[in-house]
This record gives structure tokens, C-alpha cells and sequence, in this order.
């Protein structure tokens, strides 16, 4: 009901500062996981790892023990993007939401 | 189930032919001829092959296998399969003129890859990578930037070069290489022409 209370606040124009404060947590927390895992990054990032692999920057190991952490984020990038599931939807029409 | 038919390449080639078990899961690889073009294949029980990196490279390592003996390749992506030989077949019918234009177009050519990179930490580097870019576009035929994927990477750059300009465009990059001691240069290839031809065939996927 807490979530409701504040849109409905919002809807009529009503601003509470300690609710807003959640607000942005949701916000800067939503931002983190789309950085997290954006999957061009990620496969950017797999692509470096390999060249600098190559060129010597970086040893057997640590090439394979980064390489495996970028495949299991890539692979859960993946389903994010296939399941749509970082998307929240504008159910009162305010246009303010984040995707 | 019947057996699917997974795709490396395509050459110009009016026979059947055999390559030798040198596909996916150690299959067969052979040419399917449709007029004077050959698609390179082999049988596929697996509609979604793993993109691994040992899957990548025998898809590579067919590929270059091919180049040793025509003289003109077309490569295709990771992962494209048909369900049978008839479906390839009247999808290189519909695709015929294309993939002539595209055969032509690479006839004698071969893509080379320089990626270079800068010193963790060092700046400065405005410019030096249109230079570098500009004197191997020089000893090319066509050029292409890829995505700069890395913050160290301040040249990702594709070339087309004709077989017989390969020893020129090689003594290019070591001059560069020793112009410039402070970068890293990542020199790759030969490689089939990935980067300069696209056919869009529909795949049965």
C-alpha cells in the first residue's frame, strides 16, 4: 500500500521529501542493473579480455577466470533482455517511468 | 530425425566436392553445387549449435581450410542451418545474383585486421589513429572501423586487401608498429572477407 499511497500523492500532485528518497533509491538502483548488465557491454568486455589475453596482458588464468564471470553475466543479460523483465510499465500515464 | 545442413561458406565451384571430416562434431564437409556456386557444408543433427569457442573455430578453421584452394570466399555467421538440402537450395536460387555480385567483389581478396592499443594510462593519442588508419587504407581496397569495445583501443580497423598487396600492407604495420613503441598492435588474419560482404538469406531458425 506504501507504493499506491505515493502514486496516488504524485497523481494529485503531492510531493513527501522521505518518499522521494525511495524513489531515488529505486531509480539509481534500476540504473545499476541496466549498467550491470547491458549485454553490448558485456560482450565488449569479452572481447577485450580475449585481446588483451593475446597480447600478453593477461595470463591463461586470468583470461579463463574473467572470461567464465563475463559468460554467466552475459547469459543472465540475455534473459533480462528476452524476458523484458527491467522494464516498468506507466500504469497512470504520469510518462514517468524507467526502461 | 533428418539430418540439417549447416553452412560456412560459399564459393564459386560447379562440382560436388569433399573436404574431409573437418566440420561440427567431426561431420563431413562438402560442397552442394546450385550452377556455378557451391555452398560448403556439412550435416547438422543440432539446430541450435553451441557458439563456443571451439565450435568458432572449426567454423573458422573450415573456412580457412577453403581459402587455401579457391580463390574467392564468402564466409556466413556462426550458426546458420537449413533443414534440408532442397530449402538451401532455392534460398541460393533466389539469392543467385547476389551472391555472384558478392563472389566478384572479393575475387583475389582478403581481410586483415589491425586493432591497436594504447598503454594502460598513457593519453595523448588524438590523431594517431586516423594515421594509422589513413596509411593502410592506402594499401587497401576497401577499409571498415569496428566498435572501439575497449577504453585502451583506439583503432579497430577491417581491411580488404588483394592477395598479391599482403606483403606490403605487413611492412606497413611494422613501420607503424616501430613509428609508434608507445602502442600495441594486434595484427590478425588473413581472414575470409566477414566484414566487407553480406548476403541476407533467410535460415531456418
Amino acid at each position: 500500500m506504501f507504493l499506491l499511497d505515493d502514486m496516488l500523492l504524485r497523481v494529485a500532485g503531492i510531493s513527501i521529501p522521505g518518499l522521494d528518497l525511495i524513489d531515488t533509491f529505486e531509480r539509481i538502483h534500476d540504473l545499476a542493473l541496466k549498467e550491470l548488465y547491458d549485454l553490448d557491454k558485456i560482450n565488449g568486455q569479452i572481447k577485450e579480455n580475449r585481446l588483451l589475453f593475446e597480447m600478453g596482458e593477461r595470463t591463461k588464468e586470468e583470461y579463463e577466470k574473467i572470461n567464465r564471470e563475463l559468460l554467466g553475466k552475459r547469459e543472465i543479460a540475455e534473459k533480462i533482455r528476452e524476458t523484458g523483465i527491467n522494464k516498468r510499465f506507466d500504469i497512470l500515464g504520469t510518462g514517468d517511468l524507467i526502461g | 530425425m533428418e539430418e540439417k545442413i549447416y553452412v560456412y561458406c560459399i564459393i564459386p565451384l560447379s562440382e560436388k566436392k569433399q573436404f574431409g571430416n573437418i566440420g561440427l562434431n567431426g561431420n563431413s564437409v562438402y560442397a552442394m553445387d546450385y550452377k556455378d556456386v557451391s555452398a560448403v557444408v556439412s550435416d547438422c543433427s543440432d539446430l541450435n549449435p553451441q557458439p563456443s569457442e571451439e565450435n568458432a573455430k572449426i567454423h573458422e578453421n573450415v573456412i580457412k581450410e577453403i581459402m587455401i584452394s579457391s580463390n574467392s570466399v564468402v564466409p556466413m555467421a556462426f550458426g546458420m542451418i537449413f533443414a534440408n538440402e532442397k530449402i538451401l537450395k532455392s534460398i541460393i536460387k533466389t539469392a543467385y545474383i547476389a551472391v555472384k555480385k558478392a563472389l566478384n567483389a572479393v575475387e583475389g581478396k582478403l581481410e586483415l585486421g589491425v586493432r591497436v592499443i594504447a598503454k594502460e594510462g598513457a593519453e595523448n593519442r588524438n590523431g594517431i589513429s586516423d594515421e594509422i588508419f589513413g596509411t593502410l587504407k592506402e594499401k587497401s581496397e576497401e577499409t571498415k572501423k569496428g566498435n572501439l569495445f575497449s577504453d585502451r583501443l583506439i583503432l579497430n580497423g577491417h581491411f580488404l586487401v588483394k592477395k598479391d598487396r599482403m606483403g606490403e600492407f605487413s611492412n606497413n604495420v611494422e613501420e607503424l608498429e616501430s613509428k609508434y613503441p608507445n602502442l600495441k598492435f594486434h595484427y590478425s588474419g588473413p581472414w575470409a572477407p566477414y566484414n566487407f560482404v553480406k548476403i541476407n538469406i533467410g535460415a531456418d531458425k
